[in-house]
């Protein structure tokens, strides 16, 4: 077993700090990306950081943004007077992306990093998969803007209608990033990168910096918006979701219990290729 | 709670009901403070917790029984019996 180092820092530039100064550090937060990435091999680092406790769970209000802590969960901000009341764009995605169970510990800044194709297909980047990153995804689903009469949808009122941007472009939002250089602003529709010649880069965040908060500006048009719950043909060809990744789990175990059934040979590593058996 | 699901036979093999009872404790206060959900009409109200929205709070806890017509009224009756918002 691969040794680990854990800390917990309690201050945020003391854990920019600690990381950019590791190169064989990462931050951890809620895991479901980089435990994955473990468990593939893909990263190795010899020391977490842990950023679930540092104090980014406020929540700020001023006269041309909101500023949204990168540790606010998903049902504080859906329940929140001023989103429910500014961006019921962003409350309805929050509300419309997972039960209140996962919605309760779910941080809004990395369930998105959660559906990176490094992490569904590694090495596998064809032009639909590459799609995905684009999206700023709101508990899981990408978030569009009314298109279609909005004064009869509910908890909405007012008129506007907008042509469909995905994501980020639906509220203008804009990632606030501490890093060893300082602190510096990142639109979200820029933030993840394309895997190009760099597929094991997500971001465009450099090693050591940390989204401490997400800033959404004043936006007329998302006052008046509202989300709709549509599949989603562009990010797959059918509109599929990832609903199955948990009951799959056992199917890969019953093929390489199948596989030792009839070769004798125990392959413990995936994926089960003929040349493990030789 | 917990009085509420034997009360109300919420529940047949037991397997979910921990789970069902913590979240059922838990999105009661989540009501009390106001909290909205997906069904939440409009979201500048305090939601009111009608049968429909019992349904959706508790939607992320499974009961291959199918217990879930007590298991609402459970919820319903511990609700009432704490004087939450019914």
């Amino acid at each position: 077993m691969r040794q680990m180092e854990y800390r917990r820092p309690t201050d945020v530039a003391e854990a920019v700090a600690v990381v950019s100064g590791d190169p064989d550090a990462a931050f951890l937060g809620g895991g479901s990306n980089l435990v994955d990435h473990l468990r593939l091999g893909i990263t190795r680092p010899g020391a977490l950081v842990d950023v679930t406790g540092l104090p980014m769970a406020s929540m700020e209000v001023y006269d041309d943004r909101l500023r949204v802590g990168a540790n606010v969960r998903n049902s504080d901000l859906a329940a929140h007077p001023v989103m429910r009341s500014r961006r019921p764009v962003v409350a309805r995605a929050l509300l419309a992306g997972a039960s209140g169970q996962i919605r309760a510990p779910g941080d809004h800044l990395r369930q998105p990093a959660a559906v990176h194709p490094r992490r569904l297909l590694p090495g596998r980047h064809d032009p639909v998969q590459q799609a995905r990153p684009r999206q700023w995804l709101l508990g899981g689903r990408a978030v569009r803007p009314v298109q279609r009469d909005p004064g009869r949808l509910p908890g909405v009122r007012g008129g506007a209608t907008v042509r469909p941007r995905r994501g980020p472009a639906a509220v203008d939002a804009v990632v606030v990033v501490l890093g060893p250089g300082g602190e510096r602003r990142v639109p979200v529709v820029d933030l993840h990168r394309l895997p190009g010649d760099r597929p094991d880069q997500d971001t465009v965040l450099g090693h050591g910096e940390l989204i401490t908060a997400v800033e959404l500006p004043r936006h007329e048009v998302a006052r008046w918006s509202t989300y709709l719950d549509e599949e989603d043909t562009v990010a797959t060809p059918i509109g599929s979701r990832g609903i199955g990744e948990i009951g799959i789990v056992g199917t890969a175990a019953a093929v390489a219990n199948a596989t030792y059934h009839a070769t004798g040979v125990r392959v413990r590593e995936l994926p089960v290729t003929a040349d493990r058996f030789l | 709670m917990q009085s509420a699901f034997l009360g109300a036979d919420g529940l047949q093999c037991g397997y979910c009901t921990p789970g069902q009872v913590c979240s059922a404790a838990g999105m009661l206060d989540e009501v009390e403070r106001g909290h909205p959900s997906y069904v939440t009409e409009d979201l500048e109200t305090t939601p009111e917790l009608t049968d429909e929205e019992i349904r959706e709070r508790m939607s992320g806890n499974l009961c291959r029984c199918g217990a879930y017509v007590n298991i609402l009224a459970a919820v319903r009756q511990a609700a009432a019996t704490t004087g939450r918002p019914a």
